[in-house]
């Protein structure tokens, strides 16, 4: 009888535990993203074990930690390349953060960073650059200021020079 | 006891060490922090100045380090970093040997064929650092024409050697730029020069160039501007 009764108490008592087992599996899973912890959500993430050839074009922020051989465009938004991410590939995005190896040209409309322990063979072209210690660079760097101010600039004008030219073009066409 | 414990003590000296002092111990060599500094630099300052009234030049950096690069970039400049130490590292080796290493014509071949390798008159301006004196003179030619070759005319140079003829080894340093005049230099390890430059060879390796300016600097070391 005693065992009995001690089996039927420990039934609930072990059935209550349950739930948090199930819990437990979830709760890893943030630890894979270390590296990203600060990313927000609407994060595109291109694991360690894909390797993609190809043209991307993203419109939410990317994170490559796999191999990609092609261009990656995100204008708008923030590229980065993880520590275990390398890349053959021609980058075009707003914000650039560079942590693995990368083989081309880097073009960040705002910023380019490149941590520790990153490898760049190819040039940068961006307006706010920075290099932590241990970051290596193969290519120059140069500045997408003057250029980019220089060039819608130069649009209006050849826009506004354009109109009056076809106007008066029109009238003296031989043709007509 | 005490004689089997000399003889076996003995057994872990190294071979020219003296027979008759088994129990000796040489005293533990207490390990010298790599040295880092900062300092004013006058050969630097007047390399700015050359450069005043210019903007997005192309500057060469030999020594490649990301601080430099960063205050090129902030100057408006285009800085170009270049992995010549390492290139070095990779061809001749960074042990003792590297010097004979640079006795092999193919190696100094292949070298050459693949480092610095850019168009002609590409940059306005070159950061060698301490980088020169590590080359033998098989190696400093050719290296030394390659570098004429991708500067426009004109352009200065600015190069590091050190200064004390008695030392063996001389301190390897990282060179980061911080201000117009102000140098951070960091030892990352020492290394026998292949050979000591006084004013005259210095004259004499660029004797292809229009002119050099000797400064001299603080720790030993030998600032010099080049015109190209």
């Amino acid at each position: 009888m005693w065992k009995r009764r001690d089996r039927e108490e420990e039934q609930p008592a072990r059935s209550t535990p349950e739930p948090a087992k199930e819990n437990t599996p979830l709760s890893n899973t943030p630890a894979v993203r270390s590296f990203e912890s600060d990313a927000p959500r609407g994060v595109a993430t291109i694991g360690k074990a894909v390797y993609i050839k190809g043209q991307i074009i993203a419109r939410e922020d990317l994170v490559v930690d796999g191999s990609v051989d092609g261009t990656i465009e995100a204008q708008e938004h923030r590229v980065t390349i993880g520590p275990n991410g390398k890349v053959a590939a021609t980058i075009k995005a707003r914000h650039i953060i560079i942590q693995g190896q990368i083989t081309g040209n880097v073009e960040g409309a705002e910023k380019v960073e490149i941590r520790n322990g990153a490898k760049l063979l190819g040039d940068v072209r961006t307006v706010k650059f920075v290099c932590e210690e241990e970051g290596t660079i193969n290519g120059s760097v140069s500045s997408l200021r003057p250029e980019s101010k220089s060039a819608p600039a130069a649009e209006p004008k050849a826009a506004s020079a354009t109109p009056p030219a076809q106007q008066t073009l029109t009238p003296n066409d031989p043709k007509k | 006891m005490s004689a089997v414990l000399d003889k076996l003590r003995n057994l872990f000296q190294p071979d020219d060490h003296p027979p008759y002092l088994p129990s000796y111990r040489p005293p533990p060599v207490q390990p010298t922090a790599p040295k880092q500094l900062t300092r004013p630099s006058n050969s630097l300052e007047q390399f700015f100045l050359a450069l005043d009234g210019q903007d997005r030049l192309k500057i060469l950096d030999l020594c490649g380090s990301p601080a430099t690069t960063e205050f090129l970039f902030q100057q408006d400049h285009i800085p170009r970093p270049d992995p010549f130490y390492r290139a070095l590292e990779l061809a001749f080796g960074n042990g003792a040997g590297y010097l004979d290493r640079q006795l092999e014509p193919d190696r100094v071949d292949i070298f050459v064929a693949h480092t610095l390798d850019h168009k002609e008159g590409e940059f306005d301006a070159v950061l060698l650092w301490d980088s020169l004196q590590y080359l033998r003179p098989e190696l400093l030619e050719p290296v030394l024409e390659q570098i004429f070759s991708i500067t426009r005319p004109g352009a200065p140079l600015l190069a590091v050697f050190h200064a004390d003829e008695r030392i063996e080894e001389v301190p390897v340093f990282s060179f980061q730029v911080q201000g117009r005049n102000s140098l951070f230099l960091a030892e990352k390890d020492r290394r026998r020069p292949a050979q000591h430059f006084n004013n005259r060879m210095i004259e004499k390796i660029f004797k292809n160039f229009a002119s050099t300016k000797f400064f001299l600097a603080r720790d030993h070391l030998r600032e010099v501007l080049i015109r190209r």
